[in-house]
């Protein structure tokens, strides 16, 4: 830090707009870095220029304290999850639930629970990208953030908010856990997504939810035994469904970049 | 008053001639070819798209906000060609889109809207709450910003459409009908941002009031059937005008040329 401080002479000079140029110009680069000199100089100001700047402050102050101050609104982001998810997510809560109490007693069908909770995703995922519901499709697909990875999230942000839901009314009424139903749910979910790269996304999830209706609930509930889908054997199938899904997903993500015609 | 931010981009060179170059540009709205066969070169200013109903313009507006693909033709926006692998996320940065509907979750406040568009157009994050506060006072619903959509007039809710579309001082705007809903003082007011707008940045205004383009645009580009069938400036398009006795209908100067415009290109249309 600098010892030097302005002379009182240059100060009052400065304040009368008397000082020499270069003195002045020297002055103000010193008046960035010395709070002292400032005080110092708003002591030496004419009364005039000194009122003038205090009615200058008081206005903005003014205007300041009469305008709502800028929040900073981080809330958006529960916003966004919550504004339009929650009416669906109340939906799916209730429909697991009262399938899990139509489940109550009934052994000689596989619980309805574990028949819907793979395609109770595809409504969500319906909603994510260039959907009629989506008030703001258009825009959003205008911007940078649009594609393959806004998908994506908004894909997950739908299955982190249905699997811990059937997830917790499985747990709650003994129904079959997760080991047998959350692969198929994410394999649906997957080739939906895949799918919708090329029909469309809306076209992709009506035609994944009627074939999921007509090959698993409806022989479910029929009483043919548990359908082949949602049993163990399964599994591996649904594994390379996945992963499959997933990579014609990524070779073909350039479906997502526009909004189909 | 009048507030104008200099960025660093203000300095830099641009390497393209026109924010947007279309060459026998062709765009389909599902089956119909709306957009058939349109050159177009728009540079720096205030632009107004004119024409009547169907003649294209929204949907030649969903192409240039690269929400659509073109289905033929040569595109160029910002510099960067349309092409089928290319990186649209660079122009998107730089690009503000208002669609003829813009609509709105009823429990987003104004503020957390703008913000949302604002986190969309990958505006870093420090800047996000600024940035939204200054597009919200530019177009004069600073008051409102706590506010919820649902509380909000048509007129408003446009004007929050035109906040999220500024929100990242984008180089290249598109604005579809930007003046539906707003009353007169509003528009006059619009039309004073407007020009504040055009002057770093390519600002494309579709709509079918003639004295909004009177008012606002440097330039007129008229659309017909999906072509281009005059561009130039608003004083070209004036000389267009036969004059008040010559029957031709409408009130004022920009509107007789309008109408003449599109009769003979009607007439050379149905001669071809």
């Amino acid at each position: 830090m600098t010892t030097w401080h302005a002379p009182e002479a240059l100060l009052r000079a400065y304040a009368a707009q008397a000082a020499p140029p270069a003195a002045a110009v020297s002055l103000e680069a010193h008046l960035d870095t010395c709070a002292d000199c400032r005080a110092r100089l708003a002591q030496a100001l004419p009364a005039a220029t000194a009122s003038v700047l205090a009615t200058a402050r008081a206005g903005v102050l003014a205007r300041v304290a009469s305008e709502p101050s800028p929040v900073p609104a981080r809330r958006w982001r529960s916003r966004v999850v919550r504004s339009a998810p929650l009416a669906w997510l109340l939906g799916c809560l209730a429909v697991l639930t009262s399938a899990s109490a139509l489940d109550v007693g009934s052994t000689q069908r596989p619980a309805l629970v574990l028949l819907l909770s793979p395609a109770l995703p595809l409504i969500g995922v319906a909603a994510a990208w260039g959907s009629r519901l989506d008030p703001y499709a258009e825009v959003t697909a205008s911007t940078p953030a649009a594609g393959l990875s806004l998908l994506l999230r908004r894909t997950l942000t739908v299955l982190l908010a249905v699997v811990p839901v059937a997830g917790g009314v499985g747990l709650v009424r003994g129904a079959p856990g997760p080991g047998l139903w959350l692969l198929p749910c994410l394999g649906v979910t997957a080739v939906a997504l895949a799918l919708g790269g090329v029909v469309g996304l809306q076209r992709a999830t009506a035609t994944l939810g009627a074939a999921w209706a007509a090959a698993v609930v409806l022989p479910g509930i029929a009483g043919t035994g548990v359908p082949a889908a949602v049993t163990a054997q399964a599994g591996p199938w649904w594994a390379a469904v996945c992963a499959l899904s997933l990579l014609v997903l990524v070779l073909r993500r350039s479906a997502y970049a526009a909004l189909p015609r | 008053m009048r507030t104008r931010t200099i960025r660093p981009t203000t300095f830099e060179p641009t390497a393209f001639a026109f924010a947007v170059r279309a060459e026998s540009l062709v765009v389909n709205a599902g089956r119909r070819r709306a957009v058939d066969g349109l050159d177009l070169a728009l540079g720096t200013g205030v632009h107004g798209l004119l024409g009547p109903n169907g003649a294209g313009k929204t949907t030649l507006m969903r192409a240039l906000s690269t929400v659509s693909r073109p289905g033929g033709g040569a595109l160029e926006l910002l510099g960067v060609p349309m092409s089928p692998d290319a990186d649209l996320a660079v122009v998107r940065r730089r690009l503000g889109y208002l669609p003829q509907h813009f609509g709105f979750h009823p429990r987003f406040t104004v503020r957390e809207l703008v913000e949302y568009f604002a986190w969309l157009k990958e505006v870093p994050s420090q800047r996000i709450g600024p940035a939204a506060q200054r597009a919200i006072e530019r177009v004069g619903l600073a008051d409102r910003a706590g506010d919820k959509m649902k509380t909000l007039s048509g007129g408003m809710v446009r004007r929050v459409g035109m906040a999220q579309a500024i929100v990242n001082d984008p180089d290249l705007l598109l604005l579809d009908e930007p003046t539906t809903g707003l009353d007169p003082e509003q528009r006059v007011s619009f039309r004073e941002l407007l020009r504040d707008l055009g002057s770093d940045a390519c600002v494309l205004v579709s709509t079918h009031l003639v004295e909004d383009v009177a008012a606002s645009c440097e330039d007129v580009v008229l659309m017909e059937s999906g072509r281009s069938v005059f561009a130039g400036s608003l004083d070209g398009l004036l000389a267009a005008d036969p004059g008040a006795s010559s029957g031709t209908v409408g009130d004022s100067a920009v509107e007789r040329a309008y109408t003449a415009l599109l009769r003979s290109a009607r007439a050379t249309g149905e001669g071809a």
